[in-house]
């Protein structure tokens, strides 16, 4: 069983996929790489979760934001028992200054999993910051004007999904 | 399948349907707030702090930041909902700086005269305004220690109070004896002119009632001292902390306004400031008041005035002037004397005279008069 979550190691480390499409992220060649993804997606006869969130997370790691939010979004649609999605997309937002909404995402991921520690240590980590800005702004509330909206850079990233345990 | 397990499923299925939709792309934030409405609020989501209320709480605060991005206390107040959230509340309670301090005292007042006043003064009226001339149709009262100014309409039959305020003092409090002091002076004054903010430094914020500091008692008492006015709030702030002033009494802009505009102040209409208010049901008032014009009238016959104020009150008598009784009786805040009256005196000429009277209680519990001027 995997289970390493949040490194500061971007590169994806991968179960199930298939060594040609890990060598493909690992030299940054992204758009073979999703390539690559979605044949196995339409042919895979298994669970497609963990490809589906490989490819999410490969639009992330080449600059496709918005691609990398609505993959992870229908992940949540597709699987809303499987914490991971939640948490990445909630640390999309986080990088947006859109705090509210990642909030929420993490608060959601709890819900599926209680024991997964990232999601609290990132709720905590948007919460915290969230307490000394708002510190910040009643000492000086001019200083909020500039930017109503800053981006958290600190969430952690889920880069390889637990194995579903059924 | 457990119950548990099924409203779990239930829950995340939910959920996932709300993210589906979008619902974490709305704007989450309330409507815009009613100006009037900021204390109610600031008061609403205290509150719900206190029940440990915070997804209410913050929406209410956000609404308030919103609409008053100023509003430090709303920020300090979010501050502590998201410690909560994040389990470091304890951090940011302990958390002391000067400014933070003020903050919270400015909370603390407003929601302490919320509990008291919904309570406990519910149709009450302060021990001070016994009587209040029926020239007099509204009057201000300071409350120093609940940081709050009253307007209070005399209808004839009694006060009642129309509207209140919470207000800054001076930084080193009350009791102003020197100029230069950063005192608020107590006793009782009279508004004397209004200057619109437009006419003055932006600290005064959205205009100025000038008071008559020093009143004739202080000048006896040789209270030195000038500029105490009402007025509103400097740029950045919405209120300043309890103690900020440098003896003025400040107002936040929106209820400086409300005041001005929604009541008909006059030159010369009182301001009891008052240290150490007590309040009393109105029949108290009336009962004292009746007990109060039988002892001074008495004693008013057999009491010398001081030599002081002899030639003013000799100008008068000369005239053959006849007492026409006395048209207010208010007790009188702080130090100097204990209680002031004014006396109509209709000379045989037809002039009208005011007489304000100090008195204080000697050791055999008699009123004496103190000072006596025109």
């Amino acid at each position: 069983m995997i289970v390493i979550i949040g490194l500061s190691v971007r590169t994806p480390a991968l179960a199930d996929i298939n060594h040609s499409i890990k060598s493909l992220i690992e030299t940054g060649n992204y758009l073979e790489a999703i390539n690559a993804l979605n044949g196995e997606i339409a042919s895979s006869p298994n669970d497609k979760f963990e490809l589906y969130f490989v490819r999410a997370r490969v639009y992330d790691l080449s600059d496709q934001p918005e691609k990398a939010k609505t993959a992870y979004q229908s992940l949540i649609t597709r699987y809303p028992g499987r914490p991971e999605a939640y948490n990445n997309l909630a640390r999309l937002y986080s990088l947006e200054g859109k705090l509210d909404q990642a909030t929420a995402l993490l608060r959601a991921g709890i819900y599926t999993q209680v024991s997964y520690r990232i999601l609290f240590d990132n709720l905590t980590e948007i919460y915290t910051e969230q307490a000394a800005r708002a510190l910040q702004s009643a000492l000086s509330p001019s200083t909020l004007d500039a930017s109503p909206v800053l981006p958290i850079s600190t969430l952690r990233e889920i880069i390889s999904p637990r194995i579903n345990q059924k | 399948m457990t119950l548990r397990s099924i409203s779990k499923q239930a829950v995340i299925t939910f959920l996932s349907v709300l993210t589906g939709l979008g619902f974490l792309h709305l704007n989450v934030r309330a409507s815009p707030l009613d100006p009037e409405k900021y204390e109610q609020a600031l008061l609403t989501a205290t509150r719900l702090i206190s029940t440990g209320a915070w997804e209410n709480a913050l929406s209410t605060l956000n609404a308030l930041t919103d609409e008053f991005p100023q509003s430090r206390v709303s920020h300090l107040l979010k501050a502590d909902v998201f410690a909560a959230l994040a389990g470091t509340g304890e951090k940011i309670s302990k958390l002391k700086s000067l400014e933070i301090e003020s903050l919270r005292q400015q909370i603390k007042l407003r929601w302490r005269n919320h509990q008291e006043f919904s309570d406990k003064n519910q149709g009450l009226v302060p021990d001070k305004l016994i009587k209040v001339s029926a020239q007099q149709s509204l009057i201000l009262y300071v409350d120093l220690p609940a940081a709050r100014l009253y307007i209070f309409r005399n209808n004839g039959q009694g006060l009642v109070s129309e509207a209140d305020y919470y207000v800054t003092i001076g930084k080193k409090g009350f009791g102003k004896e020197r100029e230069g002091d950063l005192k608020t002076p107590v006793g009782i004054y009279s508004i004397s002119g209004y200057k619109p903010g437009s006419t003055l430094h932006e600290r005064y914020g959205h205009g100025a009632l000038t008071l008559d500091y020093p009143n004739p008692l202080d000048q006896q008492l040789e209270r030195t001292g000038y500029g105490i006015w009402i007025h509103g709030t400097e740029p950045g702030w919405i209120n300043r902390g309890p103690f900020a002033s440098d003896g003025c009494i400040t107002l936040s802009n929106n209820d400086f306004k409300d005041l001005v505009t929604r009541f008909d102040l006059q030159s010369g209409t009182r301001v009891v400031i008052d240290d150490q208010p007590i309040w009393k049901p109105f029949k108290w008032i009336e009962a004292t008041g009746d007990s109060l014009v039988s002892e001074l009238s008495f004693n008013h016959q057999i009491t010398a005035s001081p030599a002081k104020e002899e030639s003013v009150a000799n100008s008068v008598h000369d005239e053959k002037s006849v007492d026409h009784g006395l048209t207010e009786i208010l007790l009188y805040p702080g130090s100097g004397a204990e209680l002031v009256t004014q006396r109509l005196l209709l000379s045989d000429m037809q002039r009208k005279t005011t007489i304000t009277e100090y008195w204080t209680r000697n050791d055999d519990d008699i009123w004496k008069l103190t000072h006596r001027m025109e």
